[in-house]
């Protein structure tokens, strides 16, 4: 091994922390947008997984796609749906949370542009302990199938 | 740490177990070996009059010697009500040329927002020949009450961008206009298809 490579590497334990820090601990993976239905608000689903021994808190997303982007929490009880928007999702330590479909999603409000299945759509996720997540959510006809 | 809702939690599994693949593929479950038998409810549901889509008066009875499919809704809900659509397009699917003559009808617990035209392009875009139904607040009531559901208007964080707490059941009208089965959110267009054949002539 290079040892000019070996110094750095041992020498650095600041760069290691912000690597393991902000770098990789928190993956985001399986995104997509529904096919919103003409002039309705478009719901996104997404796996955050957290690869650290410290519970993250996800608190928002944006995109260029729409003017606002929320989280939206869904609960079911005694066959009525309530849906409320939520401030952050708590992604356990060594956990993952999944944005899905009947369960608590990502909501585009007010779309700048028509959404159509085919189109991808960034999303800048943030995180309480400054992680910034960039993804790429392609936009699919969601059927009846949840995950 | 969130609470994990038991009830949400087997509707996931079941979700997970019956369609393990992309969203909107066909789920890969055959008709279940047990269909539950046809219910009576005598309490709730019964003749109303709205109007649909097209700013034509409705009458419930009009629709009499056809099964129906009927629930509640709203256009700016994107996750929900598109999945409740999208899997009454399977439960036809399923049912081929016995389900034809059934109706399918969305009622808006929105009229507010849901106007005559988006309530056509939202149920035009599912392309199931839904009938969209609206009426006044005071209409509206009267026949979600009617049919034991409620609903709700959140409107805590906004006058225009509220969100509306409803009943997720849908109705299986029979011939007759009786309710004879009340399918949840977590049931199966398989489960739902071999419910609602039980209504249908068999067609070989």
């Amino acid at each position: 091994m290079d040892p000019a490579l070996f110094r750095v590497n041992f020498a650095s334990p600041l760069l290691l922390v912000t690597l393991l820090g902000c770098g990789e601990s928190i993956g985001v993976r399986d995104a997509w947008i529904r096919e919103p239905p003409p002039r309705s608000p478009a719901a996104g689903y997404l796996i955050i997984e957290n690869r650290s021994a410290l519970p993250v808190e996800f608190v928002g997303a944006e995109t260029a796609a729409a003017e606002r982007t929320e989280i939206h929490a869904m609960e079911y009880g005694d066959g009525k749906m309530t849906m409320r928007r939520a401030d952050s999702v708590t992604v356990p330590a060594d956990g993952k949370v999944a944005l899905q479909s009947g369960g608590t999603h990502l909501m585009l409000m007010k779309l700048r542009r028509e959404l159509q299945a085919g189109d991808d759509v960034t999303l800048v996720l943030r995180f309480a302990d400054g992680t910034v997540k960039r993804v790429v959510a392609p936009v699919r006809k969601g059927g009846y199938a949840t995950r | 740490m969130r609470r994990v809702d038991p009830w949400l939690l087997s509707v996931a599994c079941l979700l997970v177990l019956s369609c393990g693949g992309e969203p909107g593929q066909v789920a890969d479950v055959a008709t279940p070996l047990e269909t539950p038998p046809l219910e009576d409810y005598g309490g709730i549901g019964g003749d109303f009059s709205l109007s649909d889509q097209r700013g034509e008066p409705f009458e419930l009875e009009s629709l009499r010697g056809r099964p129906a499919m009927l629930f509640f809704g709203y256009t700016y809900c994107p996750d929900i009500c598109p999945v409740t659509l999208s899997k009454m397009s399977r439960v036809f699917e399923i049912l081929g040329a016995s389900g034809q003559d059934m109706a399918t009808l969305f009622i808006t617990v929105d009229p507010e927002r849901d106007t005559r035209d988006k309530l056509a392009q939202y149920l035009d875009y599912f392309g199931l020949d839904t009938i969209g139904l609206r009426g006044s607040k005071q209409e509206t009531d009267l026949v979600i009450g009617q049919y034991g559901g409620h609903y709700a208007l959140n409107k805590e964080q906004g006058e225009t961008d509220y969100f509306v707490d409803h009943s997720t059941t849908t109705y299986l009208i029979d011939q007759e206009g009786r309710i004879r089965f009340l399918f949840g959110q977590s049931d199966t267009p398989e489960l739902m298809a071999a419910v609602t054949r039980q209504l249908l002539p068999t067609i070989d």
